[in-house]
């Protein structure tokens, strides 16, 4: 009683002082990337005026004439639109979703290897593509899966035709997804195995002692054990869902393939070589930037509601 | 008392004044070793008389209390400029034994006293610009020779290789209004934003007055496409580029050594070409795999390109997809002509018949090359340099042979050209200071004399563009192509520009017509090279070269020329990607010939009435 | 750890080893491919001859790279980016999310300041308005400008910040308790237990700095200071000649397989030597079981 009388009667001024003599050093910690994040974040961020002018590097921000909502008027007038917005969420989707869930299989399944030598080993290899860009890549690619290539002698050695991956609407997307899970899967397992260090082992051997086989420590010890892991990687992923993998496809895809290939990027890039398309660069950056955050607050409020998770 | 030291402080700057020049005049005096008389047999041109030149003024002394210091007789200055270069920063190899002199052409008289002068630009690099020890892209023999020339130092603000990191830079400069002073092939769309925000300097008049007459003559000669790229409302606000003319002009190349084996003829139609092709493709003489033969090579770039290109195929038909030819008295979109349908009925009827790569539509030029070089492909359609020499390395017995491009149905024949004048304005930026422009056009003046006459001999420094072995002959892997990658202006620097598009093929004839006249022993390392060819590949790249010079009458040009117009900025992504998707899906044949039609009728609705209005615009605007 | 040794496990051990090494092979597979091309005479490698094994062995394709000489001067300068950009990176992702791990109730403000450092992830201004902050600071051209632009990297702060959140509270009451500062709990408990995050975001960092290539080209002038992957990428690799007029040197280089096959390990080979370093940091948290008991 006295003490919640003394509590509303202590000073307002004097509970913040000890406030901060406890948590002040946080505030501390924080201020440079404060400071850094203020300079190159969000000074720059005037320049998303650009999607709203009809942009000139000459005239600058200032100078540039203003066009209002004219670039995203004419943006929704392409006459592929929806085509080109459906191939971009289908191909970022697919690549998210299936990434994830191979990183996850190939994270846990490197994680029961014992022998470390084997296991440091098989790492190595499988971050390998991973440091390859598309640039590169694609020309390996494109050899590998052309008619002169290896996929093609397979083919023809087993007496079949030739399937020419690239050519063809049917096979574009398949290609480009797998071909890019296995370019980034060893290196996303990276995460999942350092969360899986941090289980506790003795939530291992009390399984074990239980008669758990392994599949069974898997599904119930590893997984739960890193299933935050699992949802941040997951949400952090959802903001680039309009990012469908630009150099990839610049590099494989040809007209063909525009009709289920041509993502958002690959138009505007078009586009540029026309004539300076900064103003619907802008536009479009701008649209997915704002479509990343709602997915980004929604998957938030989504894991926070159903599982309890606080992700950010 | 003041008033005494004055005049006399001015007095002795007066008289140190003269003394310098008078001491300058001096070092310039002709030096006996500049010019060896080892020189080949290939006459010298005309010494170009000095004019009788007025001598800079030197500073008349005002009091004359102070006897002057000796100076010496006012001559008339050289205009030579070998007599101002220093043995090391000449170029040519004077004095080997197995060398040649280079003959610089004289500078300008404005060059004189060599005002220094510090000239930003941007520098187009990448693997071929290379340097000999120490060197680097601001310090390098053509920097030193300029530099004792004329006292033009050019500064790199910043360089770039690819197009992609051009358009980013030069619009980051413009946004942080850093441009430098002058600027090296700026990309169309991006000049065309500059000359908007008021950017650039016109230089109209400059070029008037300083631009020499060799070169003003060639532009007369091309008439208005010269100025295509680089004007805007009117005015002038660049130099214009040249290439070489006809530079991407194709022929048919074919493995004579292949043909020979089937008993084939050199096809002269285009059925004819169908059937070599199909044999070659079934025969199993190439050493892909299994014997994988590639009769005739195509690319993803299906209008035109600058290897393994089709334009020949469109042009047997009288078309090129994507330009604009006379209709009556106006322009037409080749596009979608009744004639490109029937061509697109042959090109489905080839790919299904196994002419081509069943993947050609994926792979750029340099894949499609590759399968020359892996003596797999036996057919193509590529300009002077279609002789690949890797050819001979991966199969000894490979023969290669040239050909003019085949007939179509008609009896008609053409192929891709395009104006030597291309989109690459060089600029100077506004307010630049006047004397930049002078100096730049006088360079180009000087460049275009020296590198443009065969008799000159410039083929580069040596240990730069070429190095002896040790047996004095030239050494084979370092000779390079184009001795001159760092050059400066329109007219010498990376891309081979050119003052007179002729140059090369004016070039090829002089060399092929004097040289061999010249007895073996008295020829110099660098004629004895070029005329030494083992394998016969330089012998076919300039047979090649003057054959499309012979048949140029073939090429078939857009006629219009000039920046995208309103609609096409507007429309052409779509309307591009249009075309190129039904074009591609009747040749793969995923769609049937008639999906033409729907295309025509598309593309028209899309914006191509409109746009071929605002062509026939510009064309009538611009006859 | 007492492994079970049933025919269950053994079956599991063997198909996991198998389906592993499997999969490693095919990563290796075509980098083999790479390899055995930069090792080969051109005519072989543009005629696509290579395929296992170097055909017309040379390291020629090496030499060339390396003749240039630039090519020492643009490593070393990814060298240093990537030392000190990856250790201030670490630094500033360390002090960004140890405060941002901590509840409301201790942190007044906390969700602002997360929706202040996310928010900054999500939207961005565009590459001019970012060109002209870094030119106006004066860095064009500078080493730091390739570093401190991007020494926060949000993503790794986020990461950090959930690892930080998974540290048992039990340590860090007990340290409250012992009259512990921040600082110190942050020095002394999380950041130890916290070692095989700490050397994933490391990696990241590092491996972040050394691919890196647009920053490079972009706020560097010319191109002998341009760090190592832009200077291959445009210099050597990309060589688009469209536009560009046609040039017989270049263009030879570009269809030269070998060389680009080389240009790749000799850009990639230097990093991949870090992740041996780092393994060892990758151990499973033992000190956890200082918790218990």
């Amino acid at each position: 009683m006295t003490t919640m009388q003394a509590s509303n009667q202590t000073p307002r001024w004097e509970r913040l002082r000890s406030y901060l003599s406890r948590s002040g050093s946080l505030y501390l910690m924080l201020i440079p990337a404060i400071i850094f994040l203020a300079i190159f974040h969000y000074y720059p961020m005037y320049g998303v005026v650009i999607a709203f002018q009809k942009f000139n590097p000459g005239l600058g921000f200032d100078k540039s004439p203003w066009v209002g909502w004219y670039n995203f008027e004419y943006l929704f007038a392409i006459p592929d639109l929806w085509d080109i917005l459906r191939n971009t969420l289908v191909i970022a989707i697919s690549k998210i979703v299936l990434l994830q869930v191979a990183a996850l299989v190939l994270a846990l399944a490197l994680n029961e290897v014992r022998s470390i030598f084997f296991k440091r080993a098989i790492q190595i290899t499988i971050y390998l593509p991973h440091f390859l860009s598309w640039v590169v890549l694609g020309g390996i690619l494109i050899d590998m899966l052309g008619s002169r290539g290896l996929m093609s002698s397979i083919f023809r050695s087993f007496g079949f035709d030739p399937i020419m991956f690239l050519g063809s609407n049917e096979t574009f997307v398949p290609t480009l997804v797998i071909t890019n899970l296995w370019k980034e899967v060893g290196w996303s397992t990276i995460i999942f195995l350092a969360a899986l260090t941090g289980i506790d082992p003795t939530l291992h051997e009390a399984a074990a002692i239980d008669g758990a086989s392994r599949w069974q420590r898997i599904l119930n010890v590893n997984i739960p054990g890193i299933a935050s892991t699992i949802i941040l990687i997951t949400c952090l992923n959802l903001g680039g869902i309009l990012n469908a993998g630009f150099e990839q496809i610049l590099t494989l895809y040809s007209p063909a393939v525009y009709q289920t290939g041509d993502i958002l990027d690959t138009y505007v890039y078009r586009a540029g070589l026309i004539s300076a398309q900064y103003s619907l660069a802008g536009a479009i950056g701008l649209l997915k930037s704002v479509m990343g955050l709602i997915l980004v607050v929604t998957a938030y409020w989504l894991a926070d509601k159903f599982s309890g998770y606080r992700i950010y | 008392m003041s008033h005494q030291t004055k005049v006399s402080r001015r007095d002795f700057l007066r008289l140190t004044g003269l003394t310098a020049t008078g001491a300058i005049l001096t070092a310039c005096a002709p030096q006996a070793t500049a010019v060896p008389t080892t020189a080949p047999a290939a006459p010298t041109k005309a010494a170009e008389p000095t004019k009788a030149a007025a001598v800079e003024p030197t500073k008349a002394p005002v009091a004359t209390a102070v006897p002057p210091t000796a100076v010496p007789p006012t001559k008339v200055p050289s205009l030579k400029a070998a007599d101002y270069v220093t043995a090391k920063n000449l170029p040519g190899s004077p004095k080997n034994p197995r060398g040649w002199t280079t003959n610089l052409p004289d500078i300008p008289q404005s060059w004189l006293g060599k005002k220094p002068i510090t000239i930003s630009v941007t520098r187009r690099v990448d693997t071929g610009t290379q340097f000999a020890e120490g060197d680097t892209l601001e310090n390098n023999p053509f920097s030193r020779m300029l530099g004792e020339l004329s006292g033009i130092t050019f500064k790199p603000a910043w360089t770039w290789s690819t197009p992609d990191e051009a358009n980013t830079k030069y619009n980051l400069a413009m946004a942080s209004k850093q441009l430098p002073d002058y600027m090296e092939t700026v990309p169309p769309a991006i000049f065309l934003q500059m000359a908007e925000a008021g950017l650039l300097e016109d230089v109209t008049d400059a070029i008037d007055k300083y631009a020499s007459d060799t070169w003003k003559k060639v532009w007369k000669e091309y008439g208005n496409q010269v100025w295509t790229w680089v004007t805007y409302k009117g005015r002038k606000y660049g130099l214009p580029y040249a290439s070489n003319a006809n530079q991407n002009d194709s022929v048919l190349w074919y493995r004579k050594d292949w043909l020979d084996k089937l008993n084939l003829k050199v096809p002269k139609t285009l059925d004819e070409l169908h059937d070599v092709a199909v044999a070659l493709s079934k025969s199993k003489l190439g050493k892909g795999e299994g014997g994988l033969t590639v009769g005739l090579a195509a690319t993803k770039n299906i209008y035109h390109t600058w290897a393994c290109d089709l334009s020949p195929i469109w042009g047997a038909f009288g078309i090129i997809p994507d330009r604009w030819s006379k209709e009556g008295d106006g322009l037409m979109f080749d596009g979608i002509r009744p004639e490109a349908k029937k061509a697109l009925a042959l090109l489905a009827q080839w790919y299904k018949d196994g002419v081509f790569r069943k993947d050609f539509n994926n792979i750029a030029e340099g894949d499609a090359r590759n399968d020359g070089k892996g003596s797999i492909n036996g057919l193509h359609f590529t300009p002077s340099w279609g002789a690949t020499v890797e050819t001979y390395q991966n199969d000894p017995k490979t023969v290669w042979a040239f050909a003019d491009i085949p007939t179509g149905p008609d009896g008609k024949k053409g192929k891709f050209t395009e104006s030597p004048f291309t989109a690459n304005p060089y600029c100077f930026r506004k307010g630049v200071d006047p004397l930049v422009v002078q100096r730049v056009i006088e360079v180009c003046n000087w460049l275009i004399e020296l590198r443009e006459d065969p008799v000159k001999r410039f083929h580069g420094w040596e240990n730069n563009q070429y190095k002896f072995t040790a047996d004095n002959k030239l050494d084979a892997k370092f000779a390079s192509w184009v001795p001159h990658a760092w050059m400066i202006g329109p007219v010498g620097s990376r891309g081979d520009g050119r003052g007179d598009p002729q140059t090369t093929a004016k070039g090829i004839k002089y060399f092929m017509s004097e040289w061999p006249k010249i007895a073996a022993d008295k020829q110099d390392a660098w004629q004895e090279t070029y005329l030494n060819d083992p394998i016969g590949v330089n012998k076919l790249s300039r047979e090649s070269t003057v054959f499309i010079d012979e048949t140029k009458a073939s090429g078939m040009a857009t006629e219009f020329r000039a920046l995208p117009t309103a609609t096409m900025q507007l429309k052409g992504t779509d309307m591009g990607k249009l075309m190129d998707t039904a074009y591609i899906s009747i040749i793969t044949g995923q769609k049937p010939v008639d999906e033409f039609d729907n295309f025509v009728k598309q593309w028209k609705a899309l914006g191509g009435d409109q746009v071929t209005k605002e062509v026939n615009e510009w064309y009538k605007a611009n006859k | 750890m007492i492994e079970s040794r049933s025919w269950s496990n053994r079956l599991f051990n063997i198909l996991n080893h198998s389906l592993l090494f499997l999969f490693a092979f095919l990563c290796v597979l075509p980098l083999w491919n790479v390899f055995s091309v930069s090792l080969s005479g051109r005519a072989a490698a543009d005629g696509g001859f290579v395929s296992l094994f170097p055909v017309n062995f040379t390291i020629d394709n090496y030499t060339e790279i390396f003749r240039a000489g630039v090519v020492y001067q643009a490593f070393w300068i990814s060298v240093q980016r990537t030392v000190i950009g990856t250790f201030l990176n670490l630094v500033l992702v360390v002090l960004t999310a140890y405060p941002l791990s901590k509840t409301v109730k201790e942190f007044k403000g906390r969700n602002a300041l997360m929706g202040y450092v996310l928010f900054a992830m999500l939207f961005s201004g565009g590459l001019i308005p970012w060109f002209l902050v870094i030119n106006q600071l004066g860095l064009i051209n500078s080493l730091w400008a390739l570093i401190l632009p991007g020494i926060v990297p949000i993503w790794n702060v986020i990461l950090m910040m959930n690892f930080f959140r998974d540290v048992p509270q039990e340590l860090d009451e007990a340290a409250v308790i012992d009259g512990a500062s921040h600082w110190q709990k942050l020095w002394y408990i999380y950041l130890p237990i916290s070692i095989p995050a700490l050397a994933t975001i490391t990696l990241f960092a590092a491996v972040g700095h050394w691919n890196s290539w647009f920053d490079g080209m972009v706020l560097m002038s010319n191109n002998t200071q341009y760090p190592l992957q832009t200077f291959l990428r445009t210099v050597v690799v990309e060589q688009n000649i469209q536009s560009l007029g046609i040039d017989m040197s270049v263009m030879e280089q570009i269809s030269n397989r070998a060389v680009k096959a080389a240009t790749i390990f000799v850009s990639t080979v230097p990093i991949l030597l870090v992740y041996p370093f780092l393994q060892r940091y990758f151990i499973t948290g033992i000190k956890l079981g200082s918790v218990k008991g």
